[in-house]
């Protein structure tokens, strides 16, 4: 039951989605980039310091900074084997493909989904514990309901365990950034 | 959780009937009613409550409230008598707090009925002429299953359940697909509900209808909990036309979501996109089996 990736059909957003995702991760990730040989062979990017659009050219066909372009194709290039791997919720492959690079904080732009919002509302549990070993997870981001990631676990998974585990982990970032982390009451 | 209407009580029946069909004890036999009373009893004890039933009792008042009792005044029917409040709200309390992936409290407390659509479906579909019909859309009730393989390492299994089949052919519809790693498959049949969800990789479920048609097709249509991604099912095979009075045994249904797209040197190439396409058709046309 191999998925062909449906996601592959609106590009635009899916390059879109790749930018975002690629703000959200760290400095230091964003910065391994410059000093990394990139994917096979490719140039090494020039990461943008800020407001990198305004300064940097667009490409005209894709609206994307020349200097972010390899990053994005790189990623576009990856992501059948990201789709299959947060769709199987399988720790091998999920461990492979952010070893690789894939930004964690991915937002699918079908499903408004993360990787780690997918794998709470499906009772990804063996998935969860890889994104819980990484850093760069946001566990702020929620999904077009505005539900957060234990929200998920509650609702569709039923696994209350996880979810405590993922409450703390959201308040713990909400502390660090200043944030009040709220939840939807129970009905 | 009082007053339930009567769409709520029919999906309280239905998930029921479903946690029934579902599940298995430590030696892979399925429940009966009387260790379905037993899970209910024990997590209304959990939570400071009381029933007063015996088991006997109890089990008996599940098993009318779910699969029927004989309608005296009129033989080809049943009656599904409906218990009294406090085992009602037993029975819908355990099913969305312990079972939400059957039915969670957001849809037991929604407001619109998703069938509206689906029945217009099923006019549009019925045809004045028709000779050949399933006696009773109920024998089609049950479940069925289908275990793929990927030659990847992992396995899915896909469960289909059939239920509360209306005599006109609407069909409500549930699937649960589940991914194991390929190692445990010969001992899944055989484990425990706590053991499986250890070794599953990932579970999704699917909820939604199946319309039979007059040329015995089942076009069935289902949403993803969480993401609300659709799929369908059409039957390419099955024994339905054979039997028309039992459950079928087989159904080779075609599986698809996402339309595939052309590669970019396919674009041009039709042959060759065409060719493609039907090697990729294996994967999609999916052996389920009555279980």
């Amino acid at each position: 039951m191999r998925k062909k990736d449906p996601q592959l059909i609106d590009l635009p957003a899916l390059r879109s989605a790749l930018v975002q995702a690629f703000e959200l991760e760290p400095k230091k990730v964003r910065q391994s980039w410059l000093f990394s040989s990139f994917g096979r062979g490719k140039p090494s990017v020039e990461i943008p310091r800020a407001g990198f659009q305004e300064t940097s050219d667009i490409d005209s066909e894709t609206g994307i900074a020349n200097n972010l372009l390899p990053y994005v194709e790189e990623m576009l290039r990856l992501l059948p084997e990201y789709y299959r791997a947060v769709h199987t919720g399988n720790t091998e492959k999920l461990k492979a493909i952010f070893d690789k690079g894939f930004p964690v904080n991915f937002i699918n732009p079908v499903t408004q989904l993360t990787a780690l919002l997918s794998l709470a509302g499906s009772h990804g549990k063996k998935g969860i514990k890889v994104l819980l070993e990484m850093d760069s997870v946001d566990y702020l981001i929620r999904d077009r309901e505005g539900r957060l990631a234990s929200e998920m676990a509650i609702m569709y998974s039923n696994d209350v365990d996880m979810a405590i585990i993922l409450m703390e982990k959201e308040d713990a970032q909400g502390e660090r950034e200043g944030i009040k982390v709220t939840r939807r009451p129970n009905k | 959780m009082v007053d339930l209407t009567d769409w709520q009580i029919r999906q309280v029946r239905n998930a029921l009937l479903h946690f029934y069909q579902r599940e298995r004890d430590a030696e892979g036999r399925r429940y009966n009613w009387s260790t379905v009373w037993h899970e209910i009893s024990d997590y209304v004890d959990s939570k400071n409550g009381t029933l007063d039933y015996t088991e006997k009792h109890g089990s008996e008042r599940l098993r009318q409230f779910v699969m029927g009792v004989d309608d005296p005044a009129s033989p080809a029917k049943k009656r599904y008598p409906t218990p009294k409040a406090d085992l009602l709200e037993a029975i819908a309390d355990f099913i969305v707090d312990e079972n939400s992936d059957i039915l969670c409290r957001e849809e037991l407390n929604q407001t619109m009925p998703s069938w509206h659509a689906m029945l217009k479906l099923l006019n549009y579909l019925q045809r004045k002429k028709s000779n050949i019909t399933v006696e009773n859309p109920r024998v089609l009730e049950g479940t069925y299953r289908t275990i793929h393989d990927d030659g990847d390492g992992l396995t899915t299994i896909r469960t289909l359940d059939f239920q509360s089949a209306t005599r006109d052919g609407l069909i409500e519809v549930m699937e649960v697909e589940d991914v194991y790693p390929s190692g445990y498959i010969s001992k899944i049949n055989s484990m425990t509900r706590p053991e499986l969800a250890e070794i599953r990789d990932i579970r999704y479920i699917y909820r939604g209808w199946a319309v039979l048609t007059p040329e015995l097709n089942l076009s069935i249509y289902l949403k993803e909990s969480k993401a609300e991604v659709n799929r369908h099912y059409f039957t390419v095979a099955s024994d339905i036309a054979l039997k028309l009075d039992r459950q079928a045994e087989i159904m080779i249904l075609l599986d698809h979501d996402y339309p595939f797209e052309p590669e970019r040197e396919e674009a041009e190439k039709i042959d060759l996109f065409y060719s493609r396409i039907m090697d990729q058709m294996k994967i999609k046309l999916l052996p389920f089996t009555r279980w």
